[in-house]
């Protein structure tokens, strides 16, 4: 038992011995596996902790690498700060700029339009004051006008002041014995003024009704159409009684001893056309004459007038004469001035140029100048009629041609009545009474009623008869003729006037544009009947000496006789038919080439002129036979003119001869 | 538009005077030269008138503004006023009136007294178409005119002869004295413009030529 136990207590330590091996053995391998898994895990910790240094190292850098940026992210940051600073400033600075420049553009435009404004604003008123300153002109100027108007009236009324009563009987009186009465008066009250007048018939005294005066009438009616004052004959005998009756008496020209015939034949033409001239030797002449006054010179330096040469003489030089005698008239001596030969009378030729060429000089002497002077006149005034410058009326040739006459009247009655009435009552009374006397109702005439010309023919007519009268006085014998007292007898310029005239006829209507008669007039009523009784006893001696051409003259009276009797027809037809129209003619102008072509043709018709005088008689005696002569053709005139003519120039020719 | 109104259509503007006796036909010469009109009846004017042409000259518009002057003594103080700035003047006088042409040495006397040193002055011998009662020789006018360098012309307002040449003449040679006259102060003004400027005209050639033309009977 103690072995037993003791190998039972061995056998369960054994047991008990084995069994703790094993289980130190177990717990062994699992220790190992566990130190394995450990050793495991710590490789892999190893690892881990590898990778985290190599991670940590990562970090280091990269926390290195950014603060390192982080510096320079800051340094950005400040950079872009500043940048930003710059940029709003910069911004600020323009949109400063653009402010002013807006600002300053602004301006520009307001001041400029400020200045436009201002300008325009000027402009206006500029404007406004040039309208005012013409206004002010245009009232100005009238009232200028005005002023001057009255002025002229004052003058006017200072003038007639003088002669108050006349020009109260021209607004007044009514009948005749009143008017001489009144006019008496007036004569006493410028006895003063108008002291030593010799003769002078008044305005209204003038006839209106002499024969002469419807040839005048006929003559203006044919000028227009005329180139020269010769073509008018063949329709108006005015220029041929003139020169028969007051020209050729006056100048007789068959006794100029100094003048050749050739001339002489041509002489009166050329006074016509105005181809002459008549001029002081020298100027200094002039200053001689009889009422002549040296001009005053008031205020203009003495020294200055001796040294100019006014004339080819030295200032107070006598004045200069021709030893010659007067060609006119024979006139030699030399006692007086007045019978030296101080003057010049020249005839031009007009060559074909248009110049004109001196062809003679003659002297004159101071009593041949003034009638010279004053024939020359009247045909300057004949020639100034076609200018225009009087506005005459217009005067028709009312049917020239015979047969015409009945249809022309009924035309004009038709068309015209009131014209007819006034002017044509003419028509009626031939168509009525078949008389070739005029008949003129209303007494147009007779001017007005206070026997002031009314138109501006009438007006015309009277200045010719003042220019036919002074010729008179001329060859009566005057000294002068430049200290007449006339009146200044002037055309109407007022064309509505002179027609409401024509219209209101013999109702006695005074015009202010009528120079109102304040002076005597020189012998206007110069009877034209009687000087051709007159003449024809100076002609008749003529004709006594001149028998030798009785033959000739027998030719040129039949011819004559044709003439007057056509002529005398259409007296009674024709009308001087005022249109109301004024027809502004232009200045005469003779085509040169027609004048050098009728040269011939002229000069032969003034040598029938100069020896006219024959012809008077027979003249005489068919102004009387007019009123029973009958119609003829017209036509055969021209052939017969020029006949005669031919006729005269050849006894003319054959005078010189003998 | 308005430049019409007032005329503004020309190069130069002359001022010219009318001067001589009253009843010379100056105020006919103006309304024949300006309008071709002519009037019998024409009253004495009083103070002055004033018309105006156009004309051309070398191809230049020249406007003529020409003052008719009343011949009257009376009005004497005045016309002269009127002579004041004018380039040009005529006198003009009556051949059929001696103391007309013997006052023209009068009217000069005063017209260089009160014009300008060197207006350019025409003579004139109007009514022209009287000449059958000449009181002055066309010799001794010319002679007259010639001594005293004045353009000379015998007109006749009436017959419109050589009335328009008469002003064409005065306004050429105002003309040609003023062009000149430009040049002179442009070749004067380079070195030293205050140089004395004395252009004296000599018109003695031009009334020969003047009479050349009008013996003519042109219109």
């Amino acid at each position: 038992m103690a072995d037993q136990e003791e190998s039972k207590r061995i056998s369960l330590q054994v047991t008990s011995l084995s069994t703790q091996l094993i289980e130190s053995i177990d717990k062994q391998s699992q220790l190992e596996e566990q130190l394995l898994v450990a050793k495991k895990t710590i490789s892999t910790q190893q690892n881990i902790a590898n990778s985290y240094n190599e991670l940590k190292q990562e970090l280091q850098s990269l926390k290195l690498q950014y603060e390192t940026d982080k510096t320079k992210f800051k340094k950005q940051e400040e950079i872009c700060a500043d940048a930003e600073k710059k940029v709003a400033t910069l911004n600020q600075e323009i949109e400063d700029l653009t402010a002013s420049l807006f600002d300053e553009a602004n301006n520009m435009v307001a001041d400029a339009r400020k200045e436009q404004n201002a300008v325009e604003i000027l402009n206006s008123k500029l404007k406004e004051q040039l309208k005012e300153k013409d206004l002010l002109l245009d009232t100005l100027s009238m009232q200028l006008k005005n002023l001057k108007n009255v002025l002229y009236k004052f003058e006017n009324d200072f003038n007639s002041s003088k002669n108050v009563s006349l020009s109260d009987s021209a607004t007044s009186s009514t009948t005749s014995i009143d008017r001489s009465t009144t006019n008496l008066t007036s004569v006493n009250d410028n006895s003063l003024s108008f002291q030593g007048v010799l003769f002078s018939p008044l305005l209204h005294s003038l006839r209106y009704d002499v024969p002469l005066y419807t040839e005048y009438l006929k003559f203006l009616a044919v000028l227009p159409q005329c180139e020269n004052l010769q073509q008018t004959t063949s329709e108006s005998k005015l220029l041929r009684r003139l020169i028969n009756y007051e020209i050729s008496p006056v100048l007789r020209l068959d006794n100029a001893s100094g003048v050749g015939w050739l001339v002489k034949r041509n002489l009166m033409n050329l006074m016509m056309e105005g181809l002459v001239s008549i001029e002081p030797i020298s100027g200094i002449n002039e200053t001689y004459r009889t009422g002549y006054s040296s001009p005053s010179i008031p205020d203009s330096p003495e020294v200055e007038n001796k040294d100019s040469h006014l004339f080819s003489r030295p200032v107070n030089s006598p004045p200069v004469a021709m030893v010659e005698p007067c060609a006119f008239c024979g006139e030699n001596r030399n006692d007086i001035l007045e019978h030296g030969r101080l003057y010049i009378f020249k005839t031009y030729q007009k060559l074909e140029n248009g110049k004109n060429e001196l062809t003679n000089q003659f002297p004159v002497c101071h009593y041949c100048l003034l009638k010279l002077r004053q024939v020359c006149e009247i045909f300057a005034f004949l020639r100034s009629l076609r200018s225009g410058a009087w506005h005459l009326e217009k005067v028709a040739l009312a049917s020239i041609h015979q047969g015409k006459v009945n249809a022309y009247s009924e035309v004009t009655k038709a068309s015209r009545p009131k014209m007819k009435s006034k002017r044509l009552s003419i028509f009626q009374g031939l168509k009525q009474s078949q008389s070739s006397t005029p008949i003129i109702e209303n007494g147009p005439q007779f001017a007005d009623k206070n026997g002031l010309p009314t138109t501006n023919i009438q007006r015309s007519w009277a200045r010719l008869s003042q220019l036919r009268a002074s010729l008179q006085w001329s060859h009566i014998g005057v000294w002068s003729l430049d200290e007449s007292v006339a009146t200044d007898i002037a055309p109407s310029t007022d064309i509505s006037k002179a027609k409401s005239f024509e219209e209101e006829q013999g109702l006695g209507i005074a015009s202010n544009n009528i120079p109102v008669p304040i002076t005597h007039e020189e012998d206007e009523t110069f009877d034209f009947e009687a000087d051709t009784a007159n003449s024809i006893s100076v002609d008749e001696t003529v004709n006594g000496i001149r028998h030798t051409d009785q033959s000739s003259d027998d030719i040129g009276d039949h011819n004559e006789k044709t003439n007057e009797k056509t002529a005398t027809d259409l007296q009674g037809k024709n009308e001087e038919k005022k249109s109301k129209k004024i027809e502004p003619q232009h200045s005469r102008q003779p085509s040169q080439s027609s004048t050098v072509l009728n040269d011939n043709k002229e000069s032969a018709e003034s040598a029938h002129d100069t020896h006219a005088s024959s012809e008077e008689p027979s003249d005489l005696l068919e102004t009387y036979q007019d009123l029973s002569a009958d119609l003829e053709p017209e036509s055969e005139k021209p052939e017969n003119l020029d006949n005669s003519d031919e006729e005269d120039s050849f006894n003319d020719a054959k005078d010189v001869v003998n | 538009m308005q430049g019409e109104d007032y005329g503004y259509d020309y190069d130069f503007l002359f001022k010219i005077v009318l001067i001589g006796d009253s009843g010379v036909g100056k105020s006919n010469l103006l309304s024949r030269f300006t309008a071709n009109e002519f009037n019998l009846d024409s009253k004495t004017t009083i103070g002055v008138e004033f018309a105006t042409r156009t004309i051309e000259v070398e191809g230049k518009k020249i406007k003529a503004q020409i003052w008719d002057t009343a011949g009257q003594e009376r009005y004497r103080a005045i016309t002269t006023a009127y002579y004041r700035a004018a380039v040009g003047a005529l006198i003009v006088y009556d051949i059929t009136k001696s103391s007309s042409y013997e006052n023209c040495n009068h009217w000069l006397a005063e017209l260089k007294q009160n014009a300008d040193e060197n207006v350019a002055v025409g003579l004139i011998g109007n009514k022209s178409d009287l000449d059958h009662k000449r009181a002055v020789p066309t010799d001794e006018a010319r002679n007259y005119a010639q001594e005293n360098q004045l353009l000379f012309t015998e007109t006749s307002a009436l017959n419109a002869d050589n009335v328009d040449e008469a002003f064409r003449a005065l306004i050429t040679a105002i003309y040609q004295m003023i062009s000149k006259n430009q040049l002179d102060l442009n070749d004067a003004s380079g070195n030293n413009a205050n140089a004395p400027k004395g252009p004296t005209i000599s018109l003695t050639p031009a009334p020969n030529e003047k009479h050349k033309k009008s013996t003519n009977n042109c219109c």
